[in-house]
């Protein structure tokens, strides 16, 4: 409320005479224009005065109209402003000082009421038929409608709301005086607003959107943070004019207040159950915010704090003059002995040749929240949020309940690509669900890949292959070497050394495996054993020596050579490359041994194989008069082999 | 208020020597906001007092009242009058009401005037 005499209201009421003055300066004088000669504005009583800064011109009948008038939303900043019908043209760029003042029999001069400073942002329209100007100013607030991306702040986030605020008056070249208002100190935690084509009015709104009351510029051109503010004064019938005077309902008490974007999406709420039940529902809905979308959650109450209660008389009047009132001023109208308490959200104060002052108040914008997607259970409403940050592409659905979290997060901004994550103790997935037209699930739970193909217990890859499962299981095939036995009574084996033929003289004996291989077999392992047992060769314990595994190239090549009735043993002459798959040396005690090739899958053809075991020592040199016993049987053990190749058949 | 032969003045000719009454009246004018508050009280905004001097003029010669005859019937006229409230002297700016002159013979004919008449003179703005 602005400051005046205890004499000055019953001097505006009934029969007045009242001045405006309008002072500015330009580059070749300083100006006072009013509508009333007041002999006590200039020391001199002339026209011209010439001063120290220049030369002062007064003019008392240059101003034709002022009319000053603003208009507050809650939760916005405001702007004044003023406009001014004036035979001089007031040019784009000035300043000018705007007061108001109604002359004062017991003082005998004018007491005026400031209203400000306003800035003349464009030029002053030409009205021909009176000849005369039209002036528009605004106050401060005007400077912040140019555009954040142009000259954006250098800023650190997480910032605090009122810093941030601050931070814009720095840049701006504002003077300010703020307290300590509803979530000051809560954290704006990224940066909300850079590309989105905003100025910095626009996001002084959406900070103002997030702490109640309204920003703006007070007497002394600081900026301030407001809230309605009682001042006591009561308005009464002789301050209005007898026609247009509508007092309505009263507007609230405010106990609920609803976060929503998109109009209808709601991302959190709070209310007051006691209030509700005494008062019935009043909900005040704050949409697409761009804090309170991103963090409704550390802004919701101490917003809800600040406009719970909130209630006020909706009137429109039109009176004589008040003159007195700021924005969000609380004061009450006093007609026919009722009162109705009320806030100055709209002025408009017309002073032509009469002074006419119209205000009225109205609902914020009705709005009906439904409810159905939240639940009256206040700690379950704290559990569930969206948040949006659209300057970063992102939308996070978040709920939560004793600990437990189920979160989708969108984010098209990644670096990587566009994102989409799910976290859940479960995912559940309902209906016929396809993912990039490759991968399938019906309705009765059967996938179905372009790669692959999962039905029941069968598995059959894209080229037909079909995969063991279900009651399938692996196949060990087994080849056991199967050579002619040398002594009777030992089944399946054969001493593994050397041996003495009256005809060749000293020779090795080998192993011979034989694997077959189906067809479709698909072989996981392979690898060969090789049993061995010590022998006693009439005292002397034969063992085998450096055995090592060959694979036999073109077995069914072998060249072989026999006779009937010959003396002569067959002979094999195959060809056999070591697969460095094995290389054993028995340990020389009395006990046998197993000895396991490495893995030899892939020496394993489809079909006939044959494989050898043999020493890789050569042949001693003997004679049928040397103790064999010693020269040759001492290096023969006693072995069979093993292969094993361990698969499936597709 | 006249006080002097040369209290009235109009284009700076004193209009003292031609008048036999000087009516002096400061009518006040009222603002577009004036009428009856809710309360039921007068209320309005005073524009200011406009003054207005009725003068009524002796019978004049044909050569006085061609000298006056043109002021008359000018669109503005300069009137200088001693003011009450300001006690001073005062140029207001004006413009005359309608005017008559009536004959009862022919003019300068044995000493016959054109008879006495009245005219007002209203200030084009509010005392200063």
């Amino acid at each position: 409320m602005k400051t005046f005499s205890d004499t000055f209201k019953s001097a505006l009421r009934e029969d007045r005479q009242l001045n405006a003055i309008i002072s500015y300066k330009t580059d070749k004088a300083f100006y006072v224009l009013t509508t009333q000669d007041d002999k006590d504005l200039l020391t001199e009583n002339d026209d011209i005065l010439i001063t120290q800064q220049g030369f002062l011109e007064y003019d008392k009948e240059a101003i034709n109209s002022v009319n000053p008038l603003y208009n507050v939303s809650l939760l916005k900043t405001t702007c004044k402003s003023v406009q001014i019908d004036s035979n001089n043209k007031i040019a784009k760029g000035t300043w000018v000082n705007v007061k108001i003042g109604v002359y004062k029999e017991d003082t005998q001069n004018y007491e005026y009421l400031d209203f400000g400073n306003y800035y003349v942002n464009e030029e002053p329209t030409y009205q021909a038929d009176s000849n005369s100007y039209l002036i528009t100013a605004y106050d401060k607030m005007i400077e912040s409608m140019v555009n954040y991306d142009d000259n954006p702040l250098s800023i650190t986030y997480p910032i605090f709301h009122k810093n941030f605020v601050m931070a814009i008056c720095n840049k701006l070249g504002w003077s300010y005086d703020l307290i300590d208002y509803p979530n000051y100190n809560k954290d704006v935690s990224k940066d909300l607003y850079t590309g989105q084509n905003l100025t910095y009015r626009d996001i002084l709104d959406d900070l103002n959107g997030a702490c109640g009351g309204s920003f703006m510029f007070n007497l002394e051109n600081k900026l301030i943070w407001k809230r309605p503010t009682e001042t006591n004064q009561i308005v009464e019938d002789n301050d209005l004019k007898n026609v247009n005077v509508d007092f309505g309902e009263k507007y609230g008490k405010v106990n609920v207040l609803t976060i929503t974007t998109n109009g209808n999406v709601v991302l959190g709420s709070k209310q007051d159950e006691t209030s509700i039940e005494e008062n019935g529902k009043t909900e005040f809905n704050i949409n697409d915010n761009y804090i309170l979308n991103y963090s409704t959650e550390d802004f919701i109450d101490g917003l809800f704090n600040e406009i719970n209660g909130l209630e006020y008389c909706l009137y429109d009047i039109d009176s004589t003059g008040l003159l007195i009132f700021e924005p969000l001023d609380i004061f009450t109208f006093r007609h026919n002995g009722v009162d109705y308490k009320t806030i100055m959200f709209n002025d408009d104060i017309k002073l032509t040749q009469g002074l006419v002052e119209t205000t009225f108040a109205e609902k914020p914008e009705e709005t009906e929240k439904d409810y159905t997607t939240t639940d009256k259970d206040k700690n379950k409403l704290n559990n569930a949020i969206i948040s949006l940050d659209k300057a970063n592409a992102e939308i996070v659905l978040k709920v939560t309940s004793d600990g437990k979290l189920s979160q989708v997060r969108l984010d098209g901004n990644a670096s990587d690509g566009s994102i989409f994550e799910i976290k859940s103790d479960n995912i559940k997935l309902e209906g016929y669900t396809t993912i990039n037209g490759g991968f399938q699930v019906d309705l009765e739970g059967n996938v179905i890949c372009n790669n692959a193909i999962i039905k029941g217990s069968e598995v059959i890859l894209s080229d037909n292959t079909e995969i063991i499962g279900g009651n399938g299981l692996l196949t060990n095939l087994q080849f056991q070497s199967t050579n002619v036995k040398w002594l009777n009574k030992l089944p399946g084996s054969y001493f593994l050394g050397y041996n003495y033929a009256y005809s060749t003289g000293a020779f090795k004996n080998w192993l011979e495996i034989d694997c077959i291989v189906p067809k479709d077999f698909k072989i996981t392992e392979a690898y060969v054993n090789v049993y061995h047992t010590p022998v006693n060769w009439d005292g002397t314990r034969g063992y085998c020596r450096n055995l090592k595994l060959y694979k036999v190239l073109s077995p069914l090549n072998a060249n072989i050579n026999g006779a009937y009735l010959s003396e002569y043993e067959a002979t094999y002459n195959y060809i056999e490359n070591n697969t460095n798959a094995l290389n054993f040396t028995a340990n020389g005690t009395s006990s046998g041994e197993i000895a396991t090739s490495s893995d030899i899958k892939n020496l394993l053809d489809v079909g006939f194989n044959k494989f050898t075991i043999h020493t890789s020592d050569s042949v001693p040199s003997v004679s049928a008069d040397d103790n064999l016993n010693q020269k040759l049987g001492a290096y023969t053990g006693y072995c069979y082999a093993v292969v094993n190749i361990i698969g499936f058949k597709k | 208020m006249f006080i002097d032969k040369d209290s009235i003045k109009v284009n700076n000719i004193s209009f003292g020597k031609y008048l036999v009454q000087a009516e002096y009246q400061y009518p006040k004018l009222w603002g577009n906001d004036t009428g009856r508050n809710l309360a039921g009280s007068f209320t309005g905004t005073l524009i200011g007092v406009f003054p207005k001097i009725i003068m009524q003029f002796r019978k004049l010669t044909k050569d006085e009242l061609e000298i006056i005859a043109p002021i008359l019937d000018s669109q503005s006229q300069n009137v200088t009058y001693y003011d009450p409230v300001k006690q001073q002297n005062i140029t207001i700016k004006t413009y005359t009401g309608d005017w008559s002159i009536v004959n009862k013979s022919i003019v300068g004919h044995n000493g016959v005037k054109n008879e006495g008449f009245s005219i007002s003179f209203i200030s084009m703005r509010k005392r200063g």
